[in-house]
């Protein structure tokens, strides 16, 4: 690990591995496209570059109407997941909060639900709302939970958790009451809590992407005051840092994150729990870097989780929510043993 | 000069700091003692703005510290907290950076001159060797050098530390007291730092101040104030004060076990 870390940059590593991900899970599904092909098709959408059209036309459909929006919706949900989850650990200060749980994904599917059985996504506008009620509902579990979990100025890993179980298992009781009560959106509210089928084509990347940018973007921006409350409030305070403030930022702009991965893609349990954690392991605690590299493999995570719920049980399709938790939930284990014995998260 | 005239900070219905006044000049180290529970950490806690005050003001050079804003209290005020398990993962340099916190912008990108003040910070702390290495992999002596260098860093003419030696052998507490004390004179800061053994007050402070259940005792030099009725009083044991056979400082014993 630590000549891998010597050799090359992070962000070039990571780099490399999404692209690689992205450009498989584009090229793999029930028809199979070659990477070759696959690229002159992209090449021959860009300006200025006349490509002899040599590939059978229905290639050129899947790809750019099925495979490319939903590869890129994917890639933007583990991200999101990636970058909130890291949030999340670093405002907790705890290696455990992930935005499954902590509550906070199923406080937003609630809200997205909600949303949705209001018969909001009828129209276009329906769909960039959909994510505002989300927000609210993760908004709304955040503060919640914290107010649980806390002790004194501490958040301890036991009270976080239980605290994310009984939250998640209200707003998720909740969720199936509004389901059952609006059988007509019944199908699109089961797959929000398997955590699976994310909408197709490109309207929900389009709707996504505005709040992608403005979450993951901010949250970006807000390494290095993470990297000072890890010291605890009262040092940072003494720092020089406006800690309230912050906390209030951190939480508006994680749960943006969230809401948004929440509102396309179902919720998702353990990427936000366990990318971070892998690159803290190898990189080290600096938020300022955490965080984008979070971003980056998180993506990476959900577009192989996304192929193998693809592959497993072809050709029918898994929801991906099943297959993070199945991998995530004994990472969980281990990181819970890890916690208990060291404090170098 | 740091003044404190007449603060009050109350915890909900208890008044755990009452109408305490003090004031520390710049090159002088005072410390702050007193029986447990007697508001040190407290009075601690209000100056830097952690927790609210009741009344009365705290002062820097007739600046209101109270109602700055954290950034800029910080500027003026560092503070060495006590030992704590916190930030463990960061490697040195990094935590000493974060004493430039005030000093950048909110982004953390470090300036020359913030890399000059953690070098020169890490210099004199004797923390440079250990450069690259977690906090949580330090010992006790140094972490708290570390700490220090974090404030130092900071490069702000007040310097309040809450029980530097606690947790350390005698070896590491006589070594951060006489860097507090070499900076203090070599800076001028204004040092405030609260102790609990008082053979280290009177060895290593100019000045003490003794307060009990919230309020002001005494206040004056460590032959002053460390007298044997004073202290004895104010931990209400039976206590010895015996000149230091070198120094003649006063020392203090525990009179005998008690059954």
């Amino acid at each position: 690990m630590s000549k891998l870390k010597n050799k090359f940059s992070p962000y070039w590593v990571n780099v490399m591995i999404l692209v690689f991900l992205l450009v498989i899970n584009i090229a793999v599904g029930a028809v199979f496209i070659p990477p070759g092909t696959l690229t002159r098709i992209m090449a021959s959408r860009l300006p200025f570059v006349n490509l002899e059209t040599v590939w059978p036309t229905h290639f050129e459909t899947i790809i750019l109407s099925i495979r490319i929006p939903h590869a890129f919706l994917i890639m933007m949900t583990g991200a999101a997941l990636g970058a909130s989850g890291a949030a999340y650990q670093g405002l907790f200060r705890n290696p455990l909060a992930d935005p499954y749980l902590i509550g906070v994904a199923s406080g937003a599917g609630l809200g997205a639900v909600g949303a949705l059985s209001l018969n909001w996504p009828d129209t276009m506008l329906g769909f960039y709302l959909v994510p505002v009620g989300a927000f609210l509902g993760a908004v709304l579990t955040v503060v919640v939970v914290y107010n649980l979990a806390r002790i004194g100025n501490l958040v301890p890993l036991t009270t976080l958790i239980l605290a994310g179980v009984a939250v998640g298992a209200f707003t998720s009781a909740l969720t199936s009451f509004l389901m059952l009560w609006d059988q007509d959106q019944i199908h699109r509210a089961i797959a929000f809590l398997l955590g699976g089928s994310p909408m197709a084509g490109w309207e929900p990347v389009m709707a996504a992407l505005p709040y992608m940018v403005i979450g993951m973007g901010s949250l970006s921006l807000l390494g290095y005051p993470l990297n000072i409350l890890q010291f605890g409030d009262e040092q940072a305070k003494q720092l020089g840092l406006p800690v309230d403030r912050i906390k209030t930022l951190i939480i508006i702009v994680a749960s943006i994150t969230t809401a948004v991965a929440v509102s396309f893609s179902g919720v998702i349990g353990f990427v936000g729990l366990v990318v971070p954690h892998i690159l803290r392991l190898i990189w080290g605690p600096d938020y300022r870097r955490l965080i984008p590299l979070s971003i980056l493999l998180g993506g990476s995570t959900l577009l192989a989780a996304d192929m193998l719920a693809r592959w497993v049980l072809a050709p029918r399709v898994l929801p991906v929510g099943i297959v993070t938790a199945v991998i995530g939930a004994p990472f969980f284990l281990w990181i819970l043993r890890r916690a208990k014995a060291e404090v170098f998260w | 000069m740091l003044s404190l005239k007449d603060l009050v900070i109350d915890y909900g219905e208890n008044r755990v700091v009452d109408q305490v006044s003090l004031s520390v000049e710049p090159g002088e180290v005072v410390a702050l003692i007193g029986p447990n529970g007697a508001g040190k950490t407290s009075l601690v806690r209000g100056i830097s703005g952690v927790t609210e005050i009741t009344s009365g003001s705290v002062t820097f050079n007739q600046i209101d510290l109270i109602s700055l804003k954290p950034q800029q209290r910080a500027r003026i005020m560092a503070v060495v907290p006590q030992l704590s398990f916190m930030g463990g993962a960061y490697v040195v340099e990094q935590a000493v950076m974060m004493g430039r916190t005030a000093h950048m912008s909110w982004l953390g990108n470090p300036s020359d001159e913030d890399w000059r003040h953690v070098e020169a910070a890490m210099e004199v702390t004797k923390t440079k060797s250990l450069t690259g290495r977690r906090i949580a992999e330090l010992s006790g002596g140094e972490q708290q050098r570390v700490m220090l260098a974090r404030s130092l860093a900071q490069n702000s003419p007040l310097m309040v530390l809450d029980e530097p030696t606690n947790h350390l052998d005698l070896q590491h507490q006589g070594a951060i007291l006489s860097l507090v004390r070499q900076q203090c004179r070599v800076r001028k800061l204004a040092v405030l730092m609260v102790l609990h053994d008082l053979n280290l007050v009177s060895l290593f402070a100019d000045k003490a101040v003794l307060i009990v259940g919230g309020r002001l005792l005494a206040s004056g030099t460590p032959d002053q104030v460390l007298t044997e009725e004073m202290i004895s009083a104010a931990y209400q044991t039976e206590l010895d004060v015996i000149p230091h056979p070198r120094t003649s400082n006063p020392i203090i014993l525990q009179r005998t076990f008690r059954e």
